[in-house]
């Protein structure tokens, strides 16, 4: 099955280029402009991982993904970023961040980190399954 | 030299020794801010070439695979989109270019439409990651004035920064230059009304640290700033002359 992405820059021309060269992998991808457009698609539908791009107007990259985290702590979540500062790249990691490229990105790179971020993610729904069914079952007392 | 701020409380200078050090470390601070600002607008024009180059690649490798010839309008249209992003970083760092050579001469006669129009080029994205939009500077007829054109983009970004807080519903800064005399006034305007006896706690003033640069840099620049006004600020300059390359390092 393919991986479903969602992709978020204000950088139009960026997300029309990367989103058609994902496409021919197979991906199946999604992209926004901005970070209200992103919290809004995260609401109604389930993401393999999330690229942000760290500097944006209105809503920058690290608030984008606190929000995002909120909505769904388990989305996976790469940051793109045009000047990655060590602090930053830390701060994302500590906000939940699964990995941070620099741009411009080698996209066999951010494919690589895609498929991680959908495994990493099949095994926190799987996670979260298994507890409820035990939460289940020891409730029930069966 | 003497700077005369209206509307902030002036505060005491520890000597001149403190004053040139905190002149300096606003000086590389402005300079490191609006460098990575450049770079980052670098970096996505080069994300964008290399995104282009990588399509027509896969697009040659996609055309090899099932024995296609490649679509020529779609080269073509991807060669140009790669010119344009090639065109758009070169204007970037010629901006940067000219910032870089503004801190070459210590006093010099510029164009303050020009010095004005490059300070708001250069916090242009700083401004929008606060949904801010500077205008472009407007101004009838050519002003030229004799001053430290480094130090004045700096003071001005200091002020245009406190500002972003004061910025009317539009969000939106406009920009005038007048002239008087010997003086130029930068006019920043679309900002709602502050006082600094009534609305220091509701509406931004400069803190501190701002309000301490803004103070050190008028004072060298010569510059009277009205930040007391209805719904602008107003910034006078003289023309300076007595600044040496010395001076300031001292």
């Amino acid at each position: 099955m393919s991986e479903k992405i969602l992709l978020i820059d204000d950088e139009t021309e960026f997300l029309e280029i990367m989103s058609e060269r994902m496409q021919n992998r197979g991906m199946n991808v999604t992209t926004v402009a901005s970070a209200k457009d992103a919290l809004k698609k995260v609401q109604d539908e389930n993401y393999d991982a999330i690229i942000v791009d760290l500097m944006m107007p209105e809503m920058d990259g690290l608030e984008t993904l606190k929000a995002l985290k909120k909505i769904n702590p388990e989305v996976q979540i790469i940051m793109l970023t045009g000047h990655a500062t060590v602090e930053k790249g830390i701060e994302a990691m500590k906000l939940g961040a699964m990995d941070l490229l620099e741009k411009p990105a080698d996209l066999n790179s951010l494919s690589e980190k895609i498929h991680k971020a959908k495994a990493r993610k099949m095994i926190l729904v799987e996670k979260k399954t298994e507890e409820k069914i035990k939460n289940i079952i020891s409730s029930k007392g069966w | 030299m003497g700077g005369q701020i209206e509307g902030l409380n002036k505060l005491d200078l520890e000597g001149k020794g403190l004053q040139s050090y905190d002149l300096q470390y606003s000086g590389l601070q402005y300079f490191g801010a609006m460098s990575a600002s450049i770079a980052h607008e670098i970096k996505n024009a080069l994300a964008i070439t290399n995104e282009n180059a990588g399509l027509l690649e896969d697009l040659s490798l996609i055309s090899i695979k099932n024995g296609q010839p490649l679509d020529s309008e779609r080269v073509a249209r991807l060669s140009r989109k790669v010119m344009e992003q090639i065109k758009r970083a070169d204007t970037i760092v010629k901006k940067m270019s000219q910032f870089a050579h503004s801190v070459d001469d210590p006093v010099k006669v510029v164009s303050l439409s020009e010095v004005v129009e490059l300070t708001l080029e250069l916090g242009r994205r700083t401004a929008s990651t606060k949904s801010i939009t500077l205008a472009p500077v407007s101004c009838d007829f050519p002003i030229s004035i004799e001053t430290n054109p480094f130090l004045l983009m700096n003071l001005l970004w200091i002020v245009i920064k406190s500002a972003f807080k004061r910025v009317n519903s539009d969000k939106k800064i406009e920009i005038a230059l007048s002239k008087e005399d010997k003086q130029a006034k930068i006019i920043i305007k679309h900002l709602v009304f502050y006082n600094i006896m009534t609305c220091q706690e509701n509406i931004g003033s400069p803190d501190l640290e701002q309000e301490k640069r803004i103070i050190h840099l008028a004072d060298w620049l010569n510059a009277k700033i009205d930040m007391n006004n209805e719904d602008k600020i107003i910034i006078t300059i003289s023309p300076i002359k007595q600044i040496t390359k010395s001076t300031i390092a001292n």
